[in-house]
């Protein structure tokens, strides 16, 4: 008997060892994975602290055209202010060791922030692209969405053009936007996913 | 060299962007009004910047180009040379280092004017990364004058050569196929010649359409006995399944016997309904979803439940309402040892039928339920063991010593290898019946490991045996039944009439197997039977004298084996017209074939394909009833509904691969198509009645 349950025991306690490995990437309708991050003005932030809030996670690099596109046009600033003025957290995150192409110190990038007019609740700092890998982000921009239980239920791109032009912005449809206001009214998000474009994420 | 010195303004120069060199440029030196003209789009890159293909892969664009041309003139689709991949840490992009010349056949309008000059234009769009990532784009010229003729630009020329040498080229020997399984795609590659060379070595499939396959995944490259197969993974990001796989395949060497190291595939993804059918349960089996396999579960027991009332189990009911009868009068634990011992007997039936299945299974063949009755050889082994019973309970003779055995021992119930074997009969008899339930259970259950198998198997074994071991175990309802009397002689005799009525019904599968000559055969062997166990009943009974009683045993053995082998001669016999087109009151049935159905769907036909068997009683009764019925005839005579019949009464290995195809192992299935040659395929139910096949008629796409 005490064989069994010895044997019983080690395969649970094995199998709870490797899910706790290999972290689960992120996927829509499971919980979003938990993180904790040091943002631009050296606080620490964690996912689950906005637990009973939507949280919007848009990885960002400033010198992708992609990013620059929405930044150029105010697309992104706009996006930003209006939802954080609704209560929704919006975290900028950037990966990408120091010394990148588009990581900046602290400092330098809340210069850029200011300058840029952005409105997100916080930026952070991912260096070891530990928390990219756990959301298998691919491209800046890459948008995902968490609603209030801590479940993710959009992962994808910003909206339907795929394309450098600034033009295009006001013809497409911004599933972020889409997203949020579903979520709000308490209907299930009618596009959950849709293929992020944009510049490789710096793994 | 000094010519193009000379004409400076006939050729645009290149256009120098952020680490780009753009260029339109053309084969020939000049524009030949009704030909074609070979044109395209240079692109030079700055060491280790790279553009994109088709598919950039995980970020990225692929490179535009958008003509504006005079009137008359057309310019064809951009052909991309093979892309190289371009790993970006755990991303993977598919895109062109170095140079890349993207062609576009460009076809010159007749009525053009010679001795002109025409001004192409183009605006080209491209995504350039290092690092980073630049997008850009330049507004293009070239200048040529019309001529008579034109002559190759060797500079040119040579730039041309060698993109076309790098473009992906269709196989000619090589053939692919894509299935779709779970999260993989398997793109299967067979050679020019079975047994031929294997594919080279660094096989990898670049898929030309975006949200197909994953791009950063591994591919696994599978060797088979015939060519291989590759292994890919489905992209997360897919939005609905590919109903093709395009793209280009490339290896580190030239393809046995292509020209080329890179093909273009473009295979189409088959068995998409089969495909739905099968993987869908065999994902939600292996997501390992409780729910699922206990709703399998649950149906293969509701299964067993209704195989009782099947026309081929139901006969058997007599013999089982009459071994309960007789335990009526016994004392109640060794009742139930009876309901046990049947119930062991169902079990152990259907387990050794799970292995049979399983082994033949893993053996690679195709097999499906009910299959024992495919072999002529079975059913007539059937017939005499049937026939021994029903003269057994005539009283014939007595299989055995005492009265209260008398019931004839063959499955009638005496001891408890009688009840055992009750079991086993009723489940050899249950076979070639499908319950409705039965179809989804067993295809699942062929598709899973060894022990779910088993675990169906049993739960539809209980679901035979349930209601005669609570029978059994319940003495209460037992006393509703009639107490033992003189009556039970008489209807111990009658109950001989649905055995026998089981050997018509048999004798009709044999006739359809082997034809009337063989049946004739068949009869005449049970004939023999019939003397040897009158002959057994005269003097081999446990009354008569020991040697009266040797003879009379000896007798019987010698005539039974002469009937056998006589009735056997025959189960190699050809069954009479059967490959003909059957006309059955009125109706015509059309055989199966692939082709033919492939040809009437492509006409638009209205096609119903019955897939049938002799010996399936379902099939036997639904096909009366249905056809039988005056406004269904009219019905699809109105429509002008093919009728088809794929009859799998002697396990045709085509009709086997077309039920595999929808996903089944077992008949009946009927299978409904419209008018609409891209419409899927109806299922109507399995016992369906007049009313309810109206219905799917009316509603056919």
């Amino acid at each position: 008997m005490s064989t069994k349950l010895l044997l019983g025991l080690t395969v649970i306690l094995s199998s709870l060892a490797g899910s706790g490995l290999f972290a689960q990437k992120a996927e829509v309708g499971q919980p979003a994975p938990d993180f904790e991050l040091t943002d631009s003005s050296g606080q620490t932030r964690r996912l689950s602290d906005y637990r009973g809030k939507l949280v919007v996670l848009e990885w960002v690099n400033h010198e992708c055209p992609f990013v620059r596109k929405h930044y150029g046009s105010g697309n992104m600033q706009e996006l930003q202010k209006t939802h954080t003025s609704d209560g929704v957290v919006w975290l900028s995150i950037n990966t990408g060791s120091a010394g990148e192409q588009g990581v900046y110190p602290p400092a330098q990038v809340n210069r850029i922030l200011r300058e840029k007019g952005a409105g997100a609740t916080a930026y952070l700092f991912d260096p070891d692209a530990e928390v990219a890998r756990m959301y298998g982000a691919r491209t800046t921009p890459h948008m995902y969405i968490v609603d209030r239980e801590g479940i993710l239920r959009y992962n994808g791109a910003i909206d339907s053009i795929r394309s450098t032009h600034r033009a295009d912005i006001p013809r497409a449809t911004n599933y972020v936007s889409a997203a949020l206001g579903e979520l709000r009214s308490g209907k299930p998000v009618s596009t959950p996913t849709a293929a992020p474009y944009g510049c490789a994420v710096k793994y | 060299m000094a010519l193009l010195l000379v004409m400076p303004g006939l050729w645009a120069n290149p256009v120098k962007t952020d680490h780009v060199e753009a260029e339109l440029i053309a084969e020939e030196t000049a524009l030949v009004p009704g030909r074609t003209l070979s044109v395209g789009l240079r692109l030079i890159m700055e060491d280790h910047w790279h553009t994109y293909w088709l598919n950039p892969g995980d970020s990225g664009l692929a490179t535009t180009l958008e003509w504006s041309l005079p009137p008359g003139f057309e310019a064809g689709p951009l052909q991309w040379p093979r892309p190289q991949r371009l790993p970006v840490d755990v991303l993977m992009n598919y895109g062109y280092e170095g140079e890349v010349l993207l062609i576009s056949e460009l076809a010159v309008p007749d009525d053009l004017p010679v001795g002109g000059r025409v001004t192409l234009r183009a605006r080209a769009d491209w995504l350039v990364c290092k690092e980073i990532c630049l997008p850009g784009g330049a507004d293009l010229e070239l200048t040529l004058p019309v001529a008579p003729e034109s002559s190759a630009d060797p500079v040119r020329r040579k730039l041309f050569e060698t993109a076309r040498s790098r473009l992906p080229e269709p196989a000619e020997g090589w053939s692919f196929r894509a299935e779709r399984q779970e999260g993989s795609w398997l793109l299967r590659m067979e050679p020019p010649r079975p047994g031929a060379d294997p594919p080279p070595a660094d096989v990898y499939f670049f898929a030309a359409d975006e949200g197909v396959v994953e791009p950063s995944a591994p591919q696994k490259l599978e060797p088979l006995e015939n060519g291989a197969v590759l292994r890919l993974q489905v992209a997360s990001f897919e939005e609905s399944p590919a109903e093709r796989l395009r793209g280009v395949l490339v290896a580190g060497g030239d393809w046995p016997g292509e020209e080329s190291s890179a093909l273009w595939v473009d295979a189409e993804v088959v068995g998409p309904t089969a495909g739905a059918v099968a993987s869908s349960m065999r994902e939600a089996a292996d997501r390992g979803l409780p729910p699922t396999l206990w709703a399998i579960l649950g149906a293969a027991f509701v299964g067993g439940l209704i195989l009782n009332l099947m026309p081929c189990v139901f006969p058997v009911l007599s013999i089982k309402i009459f071994s309960f009868v007789r335990q009526a009068g016994e004392d109640r634990s060794a009742v139930a040892r009876h309901g046990w011992a049947f119930t062991a007997g169902v079990m152990v039936s259907f387990w050794i039928l799970a292995g049979i299945l399983l082994a033949i299974r893993a053996g690679g063949e195709e097999l499906g339920w009910g299959y024992q009755l495919q072999s002529p050889g079975f059913v007539i082994f059937l017939c005499f063991v049937l026939l021994a019973f029903a003269l057994s309970l005539f009283g014939v003779f007595e299989l055995g010593g005492s009265v209260a055995a008398a019931a004839g021992r063959w499955g009638a119930g005496a001891g408890l290898t009688g009840s055992f074997s009750n079991g086993v009969l009723a489940t050899v008899l249950a076979t070639p019946c499908t319950a409705p339930f039965m179809g989804p259970a067993l295809a699942f259950s062929l598709t899973q490991p060894a022990g779910t198998s088993l675990l169906v198997f049993s739960f539809l074994a209980a679901g035979l045996a349930a209601p005669y071991l609570i029978l059994s175990l319940n003495p209460r309802l037992l006393k509703v039944l009639p107490k033992p009397g003189a009556w039970m002689e008489t209807f111990k005799q009658f109950m001989a009439f649905p055995v026998l009525a089981t050997v018509v019904w048999l004798l009709w599968v044999l006739g359809l197997q082997i034809g009337i000559s063989g049946m004739v055969r068949v009869l005449a062997g049970l004939l023999l039977a019939g003397i040897a166990f009158w002959a057994l009943g005269k003097w081999g009974a446990p009354l008569r004298a020991a040697p009266v009683r040797l003879a009379g045993r000896l007798a019987a053995v010698l005539l039974i084996a002469a009937g056998a082998s006589w009735a056997y001669s025959a189960s190699d016999f050809a069954p009479g017209a059967a490959g003909e087109s059957a006309s059955d009151g009125g109706l015509v049935w059309v055989p199966y074939s692939a082709e033919e159905l492939a040809r009437l769907r492509s006409e638009g036909r209205p096609v119903f394909l019955d897939f049938t068997a002799a010996w399936c009683a379902t099939c036997q009764v639904n096909e009366m009833v249905v056809f039988g019925s005056d406004e269904v005839r009219q019905k699809l005579a109105e429509k002008e509904v093919v009728l088809m019949k794929a009859d799998w009464t002697r396990r045709d290995p085509a009709i086997t691969a077309a039920l595999a195809e929808f996903g089944r192992s077992a008949v009946p299935l009927y299978v409904l198509y419209g008018r609409n040659p891209s419409a899927g395929p109806v299922f109507v139910k399995e016992l369906i009645s007049p009313a309810g096949f109206l219905e799917a008629l009316d509603l056919l796409p």
